[in-house]
């Protein structure tokens, strides 16, 4: 049923996998500049590391790194005709509202090997978007306070009187970006397969059955995993990367892949952007399989090629979540929903955050 | 300073009028205040005292007219240009400097050298009699003493002329007492021209060599304090400066050297030499103060006794005189003896004198 | 200046407010009313139809109620607590009211995310406050005091008591204490003194720091954020998430523009106080004089001392209680401002890559990774740099219309120190995505400059609000002796005026410091790869993880204020010395 959602799911983001790529990629080698964003701390380190010194080095292309800044700024800066960026990483399924409302670049791939574009799975390049990581929503708990096994599914976090304790879970205004919509349909028993379109008023209900014990809807990733290694909370939903980080460091955490989310973010190509050849080449650059490998070396993220398996050692492989094993348990987000437009005019996100205000004050 | 005699300025106003928007706070003042005197501004508040001495001093502008100090119009010159000292109110001392460091402000601003700086503070502390307080904040010190500093700040870079703006005001009756008589030994041997604004009648007259008495933005008049004591140029004055009985009378006949009046709603007569007579109308007020009406054993008027008040070395007595009351003053030894509820008076001629009802 | 004629005063006026008002209206009016004409249209033109939407919106007018009464509690508790210590410190001598104020600014060097990551420690369930409470039998199992009301009002009092204490302070400090006394030989007992001449001189002073601290409230939502439980939702996070997030530019300005309307009116029907606090000559009291009113009637003089002297031996009885629960109220609210600093520093000598406390073992990995890494020396550089320039130069344009406001009269003169508050109303978000609509086309962003004047419109608002507060009461006879002792103005200004306006002058360019020294909001804008605020870095850094680097920052910086104070006391000490063995 995992395996069917599955491909379900990635058939459902509507991707073309006809690229006008040659078998033969063309040369990245360039001048100039290329300015990019690194999302900072440990994953602008293994960045620098996988991505810009190796692109640099091949390419003669320098790497810029601009500040970390929100969407809302990116897409202020594009809007005044000065983006801040030439490749900006999306989340939430940003990407597609961008590309929808102009604000971005085609990716030109044929800069890009045959064999790395048809690997990416389970997401995949679109026109404007190339995906960088992807990564795992899942369910942290601390296991001291459940002797007898901790909880394993969304149902299991609703079920207060087996598994008793303080909950933490994303704040819906993000809409799709902090998963607590799917969370709450499939506590209530949705399947996979039936997510979307998001029922709001199935996920509320559902949200209402455990409002009582929930002491925190976060405001940042990390501060899923903090709450539960701090006893704030037994079970909190959490991204794989923190929750596995902490537990190297003996943080007392586990967690559940069943039912997680997957999430990815995406590179897009800034419209307005000085350096959009160099742009694709980084992208290519940083879609090879090789390179994705030492890039999840570093971090727990996983690559988006899934060639880039063969250069991960088993023990590595095993921790990331989109090793065969741990895909079957889990679901892809259909981020591309979030970004689509309602009758409206607002996107499922906007609808979705004015819906949650509107919950959480009553 | 004290000994280098700067001989003081003279200081007039000439026609200075002040206005707030409608309301006329000064009106036309002619006023002459010649080298080295010591004059006094005396009237209650908002009688415009304080105005005059803020426009002489440079923070308010005269509406119109001219002040001339030593002959030169200041007017449009800004206080710090004019070299005229000003103790204020509440002393204005500065709180975050010491009382050297006070004393010395208006030294450092005319740029003296620091040795001689030192020199001037001590010889002013010494002249106000403050030595060794240099180091204190203004905050360690005594009302008086910060009265003191006040002083030797305002007289340390030797200006011609030094404006005192209720200066003993804030200070309780022994020490206002004890200040009076320092400030006028100083000025005689300083010599600075020296004015002085006070509500205080008994400060004026004790202290100053004229005294200009002010109500509703007028000088009212200008004398020695014995002119205005004892030839009041009408009833507000004669009232103001020391105490004095205003009776309303109406005038029944006037002759060359005499007039006659008779105390309002009674049939009494009483006689006014003509030359204490300040009025032409035929209603008047007597004054009288209460230490000149006569008590005599036989004859004058039988007066009610109201009240008795006991004053030490002497006794006042409230008479009732028609619809309105009377106060009489003797040495308690010559009245304190008086029986009985009745007091019979006089009201001798060279006592009394007529003025414009008010 | 009080002396110069009245007609050249216009101009002076004009001249005071002109540096102001230009900065404020090139980096705050002119960007934001671009985006607020912009919540009037749509593709058809002028609607309303943005704003009829917020206002039929029950979750918004939830919002903006709940968000004005924590305002309003925060204030009134910050009230509570800071009017007693401002009093305390206003009665120690000079040396231990600086180390006082000192220690209340402290709160200020964390960030906010540590910060409040210390109280999660604190009040959380195995916290010192429960375990103290089990220990004693109040209570059987933990109680929550976090991640709800409690744990909001904990935060955000304690991060706003600076902003009361140092006004309010800087109000005690002009007071003649001679009054009180006064007050109490002419008859009225201590407390009644207290009420009715030393109170009503600090009013001043409160308006100042509850106008501060009710403004910084209204958008300060990282805080009850955190600290917050489910429903501790401010209004000024739903206007954040409609920028960063949703890109609902018209909703997000519409909801600034209503606040914006609502605390302007609340100041516009409150302009009598607030009229009266700017007009300082009009409504100052006659001052008091001792023995006045007592000399004219020699019997009641005497009768009245002798009471007096017993109601004043009563008094000095009844302060002297007083002081002791002054003391303990003081030395309670000093320890909650510090608290977070108890756990802050320990976690910074973490070995754990993760915030846990207490941490598992001790080291300096945290300093190490500080020290070698000069992302984080740039950034803190830069950051000191610029927030100290724009503190200044907040000063420069913000001291003369501070002085304008509180001296001069002239037309217009409440909404021109409206519009100079406004910038603390409209939520900052609104604010730094209207200045970066307009100067990113300049390529201006990733620049020193827009950061300094972007900071600059932080401070404005402070020095403005402190500054008019220092400047009441402020006894102009001694600016009028100063130039009769032969000032210049500009003499007066400097050894006279400033002198003794140093107490408001200091926390004004505190407050100024620390807005631009902690803010992110412009940083997300605004910061380019050689402008990258120490905040900003931060951020990036707790946006994935958090770990223990962002306590050795504020360790730092603890430290570094530390050595500071000690070396300003040594020098302090020398020079004393020096200057009376001369």
């Amino acid at each position: 049923m995992h395996r069917r959602t599955l491909l379900k799911a990635a058939g459902a983001l509507g991707v073309a996998s006809i690229f006008p790529a040659p078998l033969i990629a063309k040369s990245l080698k360039g001048s100039g500049e290329v300015v990019i964003y690194d999302g900072a701390g440990a994953w602008g380190e293994a960045m620098r590391s996988a991505y810009f010194e190796p692109f640099e080095a091949e390419t003669g292309i320098k790497v810029i790194v601009e500040p970390t800044t929100d969407t809302g700024a990116v897409r202020a800066s594009v809007m005044t005709g000065a983006p801040r960026y030439d490749i900006y990483i999306f989340s939430g399924g940003y990407a597609n509202s961008f590309a929808r409302d102009g604000l971005l670049e085609k990716i030109d791939f044929s800069f890009f090997e045959r064999s790395d574009l048809d690997a990416f799975r389970p997401a995949k390049p679109t026109d404007y978007s190339c995906p960088t990581i992807i990564y795992s929503l899942l369910m942290a708990y601390n296991p001291a306070a459940f002797p007898n096994g901790g909880p394993q599914t969304w149902a299991d976090m609703w079920d207060v009187s087996k598994f008793p304790g303080g909950r933490a879970l994303g704040p819906g205004s993000w809409g799709g970006e902090a998963g607590t919509f799917e969370i709450a349909l499939l506590a209530d028993g949705v399947t996979p397969d039936g997510l979307y379109p998001i029922d709001f008023d199935r996920a509320f209900r559902s949200l209402d059955k455990i409002k009582a014990s929930i002491v925190k809807f976060w405001e940042s990733g990390a501060e899923g995993p903090q709450l539960v290694v701090d006893k704030q909370v037994a079970i909190a939903a959490a991204w794989n990367g923190r929750v596995s980080a902490v537990k190297d460091q003996g943080g007392e955490i586990a967690m559940s892949w069943h039912q997680a989310l997957l999430q990815y973010d995406e590179f897009g190509i800034l419209k307005g952007a000085s350096n959009v050849e160099n742009a694709s080449k980084f992208i290519a650059f940083a879609s090879r399989a090789k390179n994705q490998a030492d890039f999840s070396n570093k971090i727990l993220y996983a690559p988006p090629n899934s060639n880039a398996y063969q250069y991960l050692s088993k023990e590595r492989a095993g921790m990331l979540p989109t090793v065969p094993d741990l895909l079957a348990l889990q679901i892809v987000q259909n981020q591309a929903y979030w970004a689509a437009l309602r009758d409206d005019g607002k996107d499922n996100t906007q609808y979705a955050a004015e819906l949650w205000e509107n919950w959480i004050t009553r | 300073m004290a000994t280098s005699l700067a001989n003081g300025a003279s200081v007039s106003l000439k026609g200075v009028t002040k206005r707030y928007g409608n309301f006329q706070a000064v009106h036309p003042v002619e006023l002459t205040v010649n080298e080295g005197e010591f004059i006094s501004l005396l009237g209650s508040s908002g009688s415009g005292k304080s105005t005059i001495l803020m426009m002489i001093a440079g923070f308010e502008a005269p509406t119109t007219g001219s002040i001339y100090l030593d002959n030169q119009e200041i007017v449009g010159l800004p206080p710090y240009r004019r070299n005229i000292g000003v103790v204020f109110q509440r002393y204005a001392l500065f709180p975050h400097l010491s009382v050297a460091g006070n004393i010395a402000y208006p030294l450092r601003r005319r740029s003296m050298p620091w040795r001689q700086v030192e020199m001037e503070v001590e010889r002013a502390l010494r002249l106000v009699n403050l030595e060794g307080l240099g180091d204190r904040l203004p905050s360690q010190l005594s009302g008086g003493q910060q009265q003191r500093v006040a002083l030797a700040r305002a007289l340390v870079f030797r200006p011609r002329l030094l404006l005192l703006d209720e200066p003993l005001g804030a200070l309780d009756r022994k020490l206002r007492q004890q200040l009076q008589i320092e400030l006028k030994i100083l000025h005689k041997e300083i010599g600075t021209t020296i004015i002085l604004v006070t509500h205080d009648q008994e400060e004026a007259l004790s202290m100053a060599d004229r005294v200009a008495v002010m109500s509703k933005g007028q000088i009212e008049q200008i004398g020695k304090p014995s002119e205005l004591f004892n030839a009041p140029a009408n009833a507000f004055v004669a009232d103001f400066v020391g105490e004095t009985n205003l009776i309303p009378v109406d005038v029944v006949e006037r002759s060359d050297d005499l007039v006659k009046v008779a105390l309002e709603k009674t049939d009494k007569v009483v006689l006014v030499a003509a030359s204490q007579c300040l009025t032409s109308r035929g209603s008047a007020l007597l004054g009288i103060r209460p230490e000149h009406v006569k008590i005599v054993a036989n004859e004058g008027m039988p007066l009610k006794i109201v009240e008795r008040v006991f004053n030490g070395l002497t006794t006042s007595l409230l008479l009732a005189l028609g619809n309105s009351k009377i106060l009489v003053r003797a040495p308690t030894d010559m009245i304190g003896g008086i029986g009985g509820d009745i007091l019979r008076v006089e009201f001798p001629i060279s006592a009394c004198r007529l003025y414009d009802k008010l | 200046m009080p002396f110069l004629p009245r007609r050249s005063r216009h101009v002076g006026t004009a001249g005071m407010m002109a540096p102001v008002l230009v900065t404020l209206a090139l980096i705050y009016m002119i960007p934001v009313v671009g985006l607020f004409i912009k919540s009037f249209q749509d593709r058809n033109g002028f609607t309303l139809d943005s704003y009829l939407n917020q206002l039929t919106s029950p979750a918004f007018l939830k919002l903006l109620v709940e968000t004005l009464e924590l305002s309003v509690g925060v204030t009134i508790l910050c009230l509570l607590f800071g009017y007693p210590v401002a009093y305390t410190i206003s009665r120690v001598n000079k040396r231990s009211a600086a180390l006082l104020l000192l220690l209340i600014s402290l709160p200020y060097l964390t960030s906010v995310l540590i910060r409040t990551y210390a109280w999660i420690v604190v009040l959380g369930p195995n916290g010192v406050v429960n375990q103290f409470l089990m220990s004693v039998g109040l209570t059987s199992k933990p109680v929550q005091l976090v991640f709800n009301q409690i744990g909001v009002y904990t935060g955000m009092v304690q991060i706003h008591l600076p902003l009361m204490i140092f006004p309010v302070y800087a109000a005690m400090t002009k007071i003649d204490r001679s009054l009180t006394a006064a007050a109490v030989s002419l008859g009225s007992s201590p407390a009644s003194a207290f009420w009715h001449v030393f109170a009503p001189l600090t009013y001043p002073g409160i308006v100042g720091g509850s106008t501060l601290v009710f403004l910084s409230c209204l958008g300060f939502y990282t805080t009850p954020a955190l600290l917050g439980g489910t429903a501790d939702y401010m209004l000024a996070q739903g206007i954040t998430l409609r920028v960063l997030r949703l890109a609902d530019l018209a909703g997000a300005a519409t909801q600034a523009t209503i606040l914006l309307t609502i605390v302007l009116a609340v100041f516009v029907l409150l302009r009598k106080r607030f009229a009266a606090s700017l007009d300082d000559e009009a409504s100052a009291p006659a001052p008091l004089k001792r023995g006045d009113g007592a000399s004219s009637e020699p019997l009641l003089y005497g009768l009245q001392r002798r009471f007096s002297t017993i109601l004043y031996r009563f008094g000095v009885i009844v302060s002297q209680v007083r002081n002791y629960v002054l003391w303990a109220v003081t030395a309670a609210v000093m320890f909650y401002l510090i608290v977070p600093f108890l756990v802050v520093v320990p976690l910074s000598f973490s070995s754990a890559a993760y915030l846990t406390f207490p941490p598992p073992g001790y080291s300096l990995r945290w300093y190490e990774s500080f020290f070698s890494n000069t992302k984080w020396l740039e950034a803190t550089w830069f950051s000191l740099r610029v927030s100290v320039m724009a503190a200044i130069a907040s000063l420069a344009v913000g001291l003369p219309a501070a002085f304008a406001l509180a001296r001069r009269q002239f037309a217009l003169k409440l909404p021109a120190y409206l519009l100079i508050i406004s910038p603390m109303v409209v939520p900052q978000i609104v604010i730094a995505i209207a200045l970066y609509l307009i100067v990113a086309p300049h390529r201006m962003v990733g620049t020193e400059h827009v950061f300094l004047l972007a900071y600059m419109l932080l401070g404005i608002p402070y020095v403005v609000v402190v500054a008019v507060a220092g400047l009441q009461r402020f006894d102009t006879s001694l600016e009028s002796a100063a130039a009769s002792l032969g000032a210049r103005p500009a003499v007066v200004l400097f050894t006279i005026t400033l002198p003794l306006l140093m107490p408001s002058i200091v926390s004004a360019f505190l407050f100024a410091f620390i807005a631009a020294f902690d803010d992110v909001v412009f940083g997300l804008f605004l910061s380019g790869r050689d402008a990258i605020p120490l905040p900003m870095r931060m951020w990036e850094n707790i946006r994935q993880e958090i770990d223990p680097q962002i306590s050795v920052v504020a360790s730092i910086l603890l430290f570094l204020v530390i050595v500071g104070y000690l070396a300003h006391n040594t020098l302090g000490r020398l020079r004393w010395s020096r200057v009376n063995g001369r």
